[in-house]
């Protein structure tokens, strides 16, 4: 298991965020909901293997655990475009994934799965440190296949689980009272992986109930201006409207 | 916006491959701003990093109580090009 994640770095990491992210890391080498532990380790080293290639981050030479699973090459060509070119991904891009075998569910978790770990890996590259090395597989569970009774069509390219009362207490368990935005339900077909985006942004960023707070005050070494600065500018890179 | 020039060049030399750029935009901001700013730099970057991903990859728009007060300058700042505006503006 691991202890310390952080411990080559020069600048200071908090325990709560260093106990998130040794969780994260554990994450990938696990069963989830449709994948199994094996296919989401390949998943994450897939992905790490595309950014390689961009020469976006450098190898910690786990690009191997890509072949712990035989994935289908369209679970690898949606792991590789959510790395490196999530832009250019449309509505049309989603439905050939999922025609090419890919059920809405296992779209969903590898999106978030891959997204949490470039949450990781620009985290580790803004440090100056290399990428934590994913782990080897730690389970043989098998997934549960299971999809939320309340997922309904939202408008997005995927199901997801609307705000209470219409998402009943699954939405309560995921948002909280209030209402949650959108890119809080984004992945919410899966609701592991919603719980843990939700849990990464709260403790980064700033919980639901202070999104739009601009005076909310924070344990951060920056101000809120400041940081919004810092994700508008990476936003604009990702070309991300929302 | 107090040291806005320093935290821009770091957050773009993030998305990068130049990692010298990086490099010194971190310790410009490390030197201006102090060890803890680059962390929470870090933190937002990754941040932002996993969630345009989460919204580009599903398509999600924008909340509709957003979509008229930032009009103005989504326009301005040619964001309304993005290949992701059209999950909000059609």
């Amino acid at each position: 298991m691991l202890m310390t994640l952080y411990a080559d770095s020069r600048y200071p990491v908090s325990p709560t965020i260093e106990a998130l992210h040794v969780d994260e890391m554990q994450s990938y080498a696990r069963s989830g909901t449709w994948g199994t532990a094996a296919q989401r380790t390949a998943i994450a080293a897939t992905a790490r293997i595309a950014q390689c290639e961009q020469g976006l981050q450098e190898s910690v030479d786990d690009e191997k655990l890509a072949a712990q699973a035989k994935l289908p090459d369209a679970a690898v060509r949606l792991a590789r475009a959510v790395a490196v070119d999530s832009h250019n991904i449309d509505r049309k891009f989603c439905q050939d994934i999922q025609a090419q075998g890919v059920s809405e569910g296992a779209y969903v978790e590898i999106v978030a799965l891959v997204s949490r770990l470039s949450n990781m890996d620009v985290f580790a590259r803004g440090l100056g440190i290399p990428p934590r090395k994913l782990l080897e597989p730690a389970d043989e569970t098998l997934p549960s296949f299971e999809r939320p009774a309340e997922a309904v069509d939202e408008g997005f390219f995927t199901a997801s689980v609307p705000n209470a009362p219409e998402g009943g207490a699954l939405a309560e368990s995921l948002y909280g009272k209030g209402p949650a935005g959108n890119v809080f339900r984004a992945v919410s077909l899966v609701p592991d992986e919603a719980r843990r985006v939700i849990a990464l942004v709260s403790q980064q960023y700033f919980g639901a109930e202070h999104l739009l707070d601009f005076h909310v005050t924070s344990d951060h070494a920056l101000s809120r201006a400041q940081i919004e600065l810092v994700a508008t500018k990476v936003s604009e890179y990702n070309q991300c409207f929302y | 916006m107090e040291h806005g020039c320093e935290l821009v060049r770091f957050a773009g030399a993030l998305m990068k491959p130049d990692t010298a750029e990086l490099a010194a935009a971190r310790e410009a901001v490390a030197e201006r701003l102090g060890p803890e700013a680059v962390t929470t730099a870090s933190i937002i970057g990754g941040n932002f990093s996993m969630l345009d991903r989460v919204a580009n990859a599903i398509g999600i728009s924008v909340d509709a109580m957003v979509v008229k007060p930032t009009a103005d300058f989504r326009e301005a700042l040619g964001i309304n090009t993005f290949p992701s505006a059209v999950n909000t503006l059609g």
